[in-house]
């Protein structure tokens, strides 16, 4: 049962992240991604840390799908603009990435069932996670804190910019 | 844990917008030529759409509720936890909410919360 | 666990001081008045030379919050170059930024913030940090990349540097999460140490080990991960192009050499071709690709690709013995120095010629500014390795430690491409010396004073360490 649901999230994930990818139209692109959040989600429930799920939902799901909706919409891209929308060298990006991933899959046949050696996994309730990222974790967490402050600026000083031009 | 309960919901809620959009298809008036659609019947065709581009600024609110979805986020496991943490650990959460609270402060000045 | 003794604050004063001034640039700005722009400055210069002081007197050392950071000679070699980039660029920096208007309150504190991820970079204890500290660097980096708008391709700069550092970030992540699945920790130190233990033929450790790699090597611009530098550093304002491909690329390098010299060690023969063979094409491409440039900040910025390889070199030769590790962050110095003041006295000579960053605006300088023309002559020597400046010392270790370490043909590549690396930068100063300065080009107008005496200290700096090395190399041998 755990087995079944575990491949048919993976299956939706891996589909909405090559339809992220693909669409042409980037509401829908957005929408693939919102199918790989949540699919994202229920590995995390999978894994017995249901808090992780609700993070993932709240902020992923909810707060940063709205974001790209936002900008999306109220970008308003008409369709001839999208047509010309490839990164100059764009592609080769791809060399890398297809690098990576035969990689990991080739390690991923070649390793068998017994590659993960690491203890056992932590205990998923909210008290422990409270208790490891305040007391091990205390300084990638507030790096956190700068990290959005910083980003929060950065955002601020860019679009200003273009208030003071009209 | 039970997650029977919580894919039920799901379903149910989905039920309840795909249902909701079948309703309105199925009771909404339709008009028999197309034209009957448009803002006016007669008169000069349209060109393009009405909408038009938004201003770069409005982003940011949409930023600020990031920002304090991810503090929320962070909050709970703290509340969860306070009682073991104890006051070393109300000093690391006041730290970060003064840096998030620093974020919303500066974006306040910056009348990135005035509607343009 | 979370009593104050495993917290250790006092190691990270440095760090805290750097980020508490960011803080402070940004809460002057939004409760202070317009005027007080002076009042950005003066923090972020008391809370760098406090950071700085603190970096060299540390009040103490080692492991700090549960093992999430460390602070060893590594860290404080790091954090000192790190540090005395931002103090070259605050000092010299003024009139690059009140000429282009750039915002200053958002500069000052992005680039504080920028330095506080870089240098919980350099002192990271766990792969944890050392993603958190490249996210904060790159996020604010990102950022200032963008500041300026009044020229075509600043925006384009940030995007393409936004669009290469997220997938970078990516590849890094992805490695981290093999690793940490082979190993069952992110601690660095408990990594090396479960990998003396585990058989380091698998591949999930080594396609951690290359996919971490891949992220830090589009980090460091070697190629063939460093399409994006050219470009990036082109567009961005001549001062955040000094920031960026000086003080990230250190930190970035020390980042490296951090996780991938102790914690990975046990399984360097999984990344020590990869690394050797990038190096080789990095020397290569990077020095040839500078020959055919003619705007001077691309050439530096291919130039700034094949020192990258140079100090690959270096990490290769300390995963064999981690004494050569002194030979990088020794060449760090020089090399952050060197570039920091190119790139601002560069973009500021140019100012008075065509405006353009090209290598023409340097005909003629010696006779408009025979100083100035001083100045360049020598950090484009120290760069292309000629004695007596640091630049020379610095190769030297670098090659020679190549040499110790069994990489007798990579330690001769690097010596070749030098050679001719030293064609397009004698061609700067050639065009300095003795070419005229082209026809109907305005009067020359002295240049800001603050600027020509702080890049001049550097450039005096540069010689002083190039003839007592030992000043600065036994700050860097202390690991």
């Amino acid at each position: 049962m755990e087995n079944l649901v575990f491949i048919l999230l993976s299956l939706l994930a891996v589909l909405g992240g090559l339809g992220t990818v693909s669409m042409r139209n980037p509401v829908h692109s957005v929408l693939c991604l919102l199918l790989t959040m949540l699919c994202l989600a229920g590995h995390y429930i999978l894994l017995q840390a249901p808090f992780m799920a609700a993070v993932q939902i709240i902020v992923y799901a909810g707060a940063i799908i709205i974001l790209f909706l936002f900008v999306i919409v109220l970008l308003n891209l008409r369709d001839d603009v999208l047509k010309r929308r490839t990164l100059p060298m764009g592609r080769l990006y791809y060399i890398p990435a297809g690098l990576a991933v035969m990689l990991v899959l080739t390690g991923l046949f070649r390793a068998g069932s017994n590659w993960i050696s690491g203890g056992p996994a932590p205990e998923g309730t909210i008290e422990a996670l409270g208790m490891e990222l305040f007391t091990k974790w205390v300084y990638p967490f507030e790096l956190t804190g700068v990290l959005l402050l910083a980003a929060m600026v950065g955002a601020v000083a860019m679009t200003r910019r273009d208030k003071e031009e009209g | 844990m039970n997650y029977l309960i919580v894919f039920l919901e799901l379903l149910l809620s989905m039920a309840l917008v795909v249902g909701a959009l079948a309703f309105s298809r199925l009771l909404a008036p339709r008009p028999a030529v197309q034209t009957e659609s448009r803002p006016y019947e007669c008169g000069a065709e349209l060109v393009g759409n009405a909408r038009v581009r938004f201003h770069a600024g409005y982003y940011l609110v949409a930023l600020l509720f990031l920002v304090f979805d991810v503090e929320a986020a962070f909050l709970y496991p703290w509340a969860m936890a306070q009682a073991q943490v104890g006051l070393v650990g109300l000093i690391e959460i006041v730290v970060f909410i003064s840096i998030l609270l620093l974020a919303l402060v500066y974006a306040w000045k910056k009348r990135v919360l005035e509607w343009l | 666990m979370s009593d104050a003794s495993s917290l250790n604050l006092l190691s990270l004063l440095p760090e805290m001081l750097v980020a508490l001034a960011g803080l402070l640039v940004i809460l002057a700005n939004a409760v202070g008045r317009d005027s007080a722009d002076g009042a950005h400055r003066w923090i972020s210069l008391l809370g760098v030379l406090s950071a700085l002081w603190f970096t060299l007197n540390p009040l103490a050392t080692g492991a700090a919050m549960s093992g999430t950071a460390v602070h060893d000679g590594l860290a404080m070699a790091g954090n000192t170059v790190i540090l005395a980039v931002l103090l070259l660029l605050l000092l010299g920096g003024e009139s690059y930024l009140k000429s282009r208007r750039i915002p200053l309150a958002e500069y000052h504190s992005l680039s504080l913030f920028a330095a506080t991820g870089m240098m919980s970079l350099v002192s990271a204890g766990d792969l944890v940090t050392v993603f958190m500290g490249i996210e904060v660097l790159s996020i604010s980096l990102y950022c200032m990349a963008a500041l300026l708008n009044e020229e075509e391709g600043g925006r384009e700069a940030a995007l393409k540097y936004f669009l290469t550092g997220s997938f970078a970030s990516g590849f890094l992540l992805f490695g981290m999460a093999l690793v940490f699945g082979f190993t069952g920790t992110t601690n660095l130190d408990a990594i090396a140490h479960s990998l003396t233990s585990l058989d380091t033929d698998n591949w999930m450790l080594i396609g951690g080990a290359l996919l971490m790699l891949i992220g830090f090597l589009f980090k460091v611009s070697v190629a063939p991960f460093h399409n994006w530098a050219p470009d990036v550093y082109d567009g961005s304002p001549a001062i955040v192009t000094a920031f960026m491909s000086t003080a990230a690329k250190a930190a970035a390098f020390t980042g490296l050499a951090r996780v991938f010299v102790p914690a990975l060690g046990e399984a360097a023969d999984a990344w020590i071709p990869m690394l050797a063979l990038c190096a080789a094409l990095t020397m290569i491409l990077g020095n040839f690709s500078a020959l055919v440039q003619d705007s001077f900040k691309r050439m530096l910025a291919y130039s700034g690709v094949a020192h990258a390889g140079y100090l690959l070199l270096g990490i290769l030769a300390a995963s064999s013995d981690s004494a050569h590790m002194a030979s990088v962050l020794f060449y760090l110095l020089p090399y952050a120095l060197i570039n920091g003041v190119l790139f601002l006295v560069g973009a500021a000579i140019s100012r008075q010629r065509s405006g353009k960053n090209l290598l023409d605006d340097f005909k003629g300088l010696a006779a408009d500014s025979p100083l100035l023309a001083i100045l360049i002559t020598v950090c484009l020597l120290a760069l292309a390795g000629i004695p007596p400046t640091a630049g020379f010392v610095g190769k030297f270790y670098l090659f020679m430690g190549a040499v110790d370490a069994g990489h007798v043909g990579l330690a001769c590549l690097g010596i070749l491409t030098s050679v001719v690396s030293v064609y397009f930068y004698l061609r700067v100063i050639v065009y300095a010396w003795f070419h005229k300065a082209p026809a109907g080009s305005a009067p020359w107008t002295p240049l800001d004073g603050g600027l020509v005496l702080v890049t001049g200290l550097s450039a005096l700096l540069l010689l002083v360490l190039g003839v007592w090395p030992n000043l600065w190399l036994s700050i860097t041998a202390t690991i």
